[in-house]
């Protein structure tokens, strides 16, 4: 794909008919046109190809056809980051009284969603129900943004905290 | 009228002379009782303009209509004065036995103004001088238990040290100072006693209420109050990177494992105990230091541990028990130390203590207790001092208005940064809660925007409704709904008609009369605000790296929040809502 672009024009991979704008290589020549249409609010890279004569290159010809599969739904995504790590793991660490009715603090875990994740662990918690997380617990992904939607993938190297809901005090 | 005696008790120091004042059954309607009650008095008592620690100042406690009945967590009582800290209100609240009996007394509130003539206590309305002036709080309690129930100061309220506080049974009446303006007063303790039992319009719903909420109190919802205690926010706190270290330079503490409760229970956990009438047993009794024993909160391990360097438990512990001995809030008292720590460390104070000297910060506390050499130059808070020292230190000072700042990152908890800046009593958690914004998940915790700032509201609305009925906020997750539950309670209790949508009218009430308040004692939309500090550095550490608040988006909220209250952009009351608060005249200053 690199050695195309010697040839000055963007190039797309290209699989069953759709072109995959992000698995594709662009000229810097292209910036000033990338500004016009950021400036113009037309976001999507496509118009971006659409606006320059650019090569497209069919996906079994790549080294690794794998890199543009879709991966449009936590069960994809998971299913890749198997395929490629079979071994793949992430963290589930309890804090907070988790932690005291669950006897420890931290351990791997095998990649999945966050409510396999919580399901899987022995916690001694009900921590699940049909609606959600519970609301006297709380998780986060690597202590930065909260979840609660337990279709949410986690992936390799991922940490997952659980932690009580109610702070303060 | 059930529920109420319908009195406020007035007792002039000076004079020595006692008034019984009716309060309109239509006024404890829309204010109900702690500290919407005082909050309506205090605009009555206090003369506008009038310094906190001055012998007309009011010291007012409210009792509420739940006080008395066997609601779980129903016993407490609200202390409410202008703050010698903050120059504006100061509500702060206490529970246990002092709030049953002194109900008990036959009235709905004691208000004292005036000075006694020399060191006294108050016993069931009798002025005496006393020689228990120079004692601990709790040698206190005990010489006077067998006389009633009593709240008392330590030798920090005697010598008016800002932040003061008022203790009664091992708790804490803890912030603003409100210790200062009793020292002030030359009260050195008050004790109640009484056997005047208000009416309750439907006994047997009350006692089925109260089984349900007893139930409920028990369940996951008030499981991390009982089993750890406030104390298990600390390492989450850190693993969130929100636990203020070294005067709020980091929010991640090295040393955080030893003084969380997650590590200190199991080796150091003594007993367990909870107020009267109380279900929920949050306090957690830790020994230190051999066979001592001392109640740990959240707040008073990162005020005296983190926020000072210091990561010893038994010095952080034994820094807890001193300030609970001579009745210091342990908030003001640990950030105003960590204060003087920065600013030695730029060369600004001299003699000043180094981040992670347990031994100095607990030779420090005596000293400001006592106003004596260091001390003196904080006992007034870190705003004063910064005043004093000029330059930049105000901009690293850890306040509000005057009020230290509680255990809280500003950065990294963004909603909860508007709750600090715009918190009637200065910076403050526990009237604001907008921490819950942060934690629902419901918002980036760390990009703080308009919406963060309508979320704020409710969590405020809720605090106002909670500390006026008065129940304790650790029950709030056992409700569904708290207005339409805390309607039914009251109505069996007092036998009106309330419904949820008009206690939260009462919420919204409560909060704009304390607005009012401050309005008139000088407030200006430049004290909505936070040091400079957090509007221009930004978090280096841990889950919070590069969390950062500016000033533009800080004040974005500010209006946001102040519109979604119904108030000008700049904070200012509407003229319908100040008549809707039925203050008078006072209060339109």
């Amino acid at each position: 794909m690199a050695q195309l672009l010697a040839c000055g024009k963007a190039v797309a991979a290209e699989s069953e008919g759709f072109v995959e704008t992000l698995c594709a290589v662009y000229p810097c020549a292209l910036a000033p046109v990338a500004t016009d249409l950021l400036d113009a609010g037309r976001m999507r890279p496509l118009f971006l190809l659409e606006a320059a004569d650019f090569l497209r290159l069919p996906a079994a010809e790549l080294c690794d056809p794998r890199a543009v599969r879709g991966l449009n739904s936590p069960a994809a995504y998971l299913a890749a980051v198997r395929e490629v790590e079979p071994d793949a793991r992430a963290t589930l660490e309890l804090l907070g009284n988790a932690r005291c009715s669950a006897g420890w603090s931290a351990r791997e875990v095998p990649v999945g969603t966050l409510g396999e994740i919580l399901a899987g662990a022995e916690t001694g918690l009900e921590l699940c129900t049909e609606q959600g997380l519970v609301k006297h617990y709380l998780a986060s992904l690597d202590g930065r943004e909260f979840v609660r939607d337990l279709e949410l993938p986690v992936g390799s190297g991922e940490t997952v905290l659980l932690l009580d809901a109610l702070a303060g005090g | 009228m059930h529920g109420y005696h319908g009195v406020y008790l007035r007792y002039d120091l000076t004079r020595r002379r006692a008034e019984r004042i009716s309060i309109p059954e239509d006024v404890l309607r829309r204010y109900l009782g702690g500290v919407g009650l005082a909050t309506w008095i205090l605009h009555r008592e206090c003369p506008v303009g009038v310094e906190p620690l001055a012998e007309r100042a009011p010291l007012v406690f409210a009792f509420s209509p739940l006080v008395g009945t066997p609601l779980t967590t129903s016993a407490k009582f609200a202390v409410v004065a202008k703050s010698p800290l903050t120059g504006l209100l100061c509500d702060a609240l206490s529970s246990s036995h002092f709030a049953i009996e002194g109900k008990q007394m036959g009235v709905d509130a004691l208000v004292f103004v005036g000075r006694a003539s020399e060191p006294s206590v108050w016993v069931a309305g009798q002025l005496e001088a006393t020689s228990l002036w120079g004692s601990e709080p709790e040698a206190v309690e005990v010489e006077l238990a067998a006389r009633g129930r009593v709240a008392c100061i330590g030798k920090a309220g005697e010598n008016q040290v800002r932040y003061a506080c008022i203790s009664n049974g091992g708790r804490h009446a803890g912030r603003g100072g409100l210790g200062a303006v009793m020292g002030s007063k030359n009260l050195k303790a008050i004790v109640v006693r009484g056997d005047a039992r208000t009416s309750r319009a439907d006994s047997k719903a009350v006692v089925r209420a109260s089984r349900d909420l007893s139930r409920r109190s028990f369940g996951p919802a008030t499981a991390k109050y009982r089993e750890l205690g406030t104390a298990g926010n600390l390492l989450t706190f850190n693993r969130l990177a929100v636990l203020p270290t070294r005067n709020f330079q980091t929010s991640v503490f090295d040393e955080a494992s030893a003084l969380s409760a997650e590590e200190l229970q199991p080796l150091r956990e003594r007993a367990r105990r909870s107020c009267a009438s109380c279900t929920i047993g949050c306090e957690h009794i830790y020994s230190f230091a051999g066979d001592r024993e001392v109640r740990v909160e959240y707040e008073s391990l990162f005020a005296l541990g983190s926020l000072c360097g210091v990561g010893d438990p038994d010095q952080v512990l034994a820094a807890v028990k001193r300030c609970d001995e001579l009745g210091l809030d342990t908030i003001s008292t640990g950030a105003t130390i960590a204060f003087a720590m920065e600013c030695g460390e730029r060369g600004l104070l001299r003699g000043a203590p180094h981040f992670g000297d347990g031994a100095a910060v607990l030779e420090l506390i005596d000293l400001i207790a006592e106003r004596s050499g260091l001390g003196a130059e904080l006992a007034d808070g870190s705003r004063a001092l910064a005043r004093r020292l000029g330059g930049a230190a105000l901009d690293f000072a850890p306040q509000v208005k005057g009020l230290e700042l509680p255990g809280y990152e500003p950065r990294a908890l963004q909603t909860m940064a508007l709750g600090l800046a715009v918190g009637t009593r200065g910076a403050d958690h526990n009237r604001s809660g907008a921490y819950e914004v942060d934690f629902s998940g419901e918002v980036d915790r760390m990009r703080g925007a308009e919406e963060h700032a309508q979320r704020a509201v409710q969590p405020e609305d809720r605090a106002a409704l909670l500390d006026s009925l008065i129940l304790c906020k650790f029950l709030r997750g056992a409700f569904d709904d708290l207005e339409v539950e805390a309607a039914e309670l009251l109505a069996d209790v007092t036998g009106w008609d309330v419904s949820g949508p008009e206690l939260a009218q009462v919420a919204k009430r409560v909060v704009n009369a304390r607005k009012a308040f401050n309005i008139r004692e000088g407030w200006s939309p430049a004290d909505d605000t936070l040091p400079a500090r957090f509007l221009s550095q930004p978090l280096e550490q841990g889950a919070a790296r590069g969390a950062s608040l500016n000033r533009a988006q800080l004040d974005g909220m500010i209006t946001a929040y102040n519109r979604a209250r119904g108030w000008s952009s700049e904070g200012y009351l509407s003229a319908a809502d100040l008549d809707e608060l039925g203050l008078g005249r006072e209060s339109r200053a």
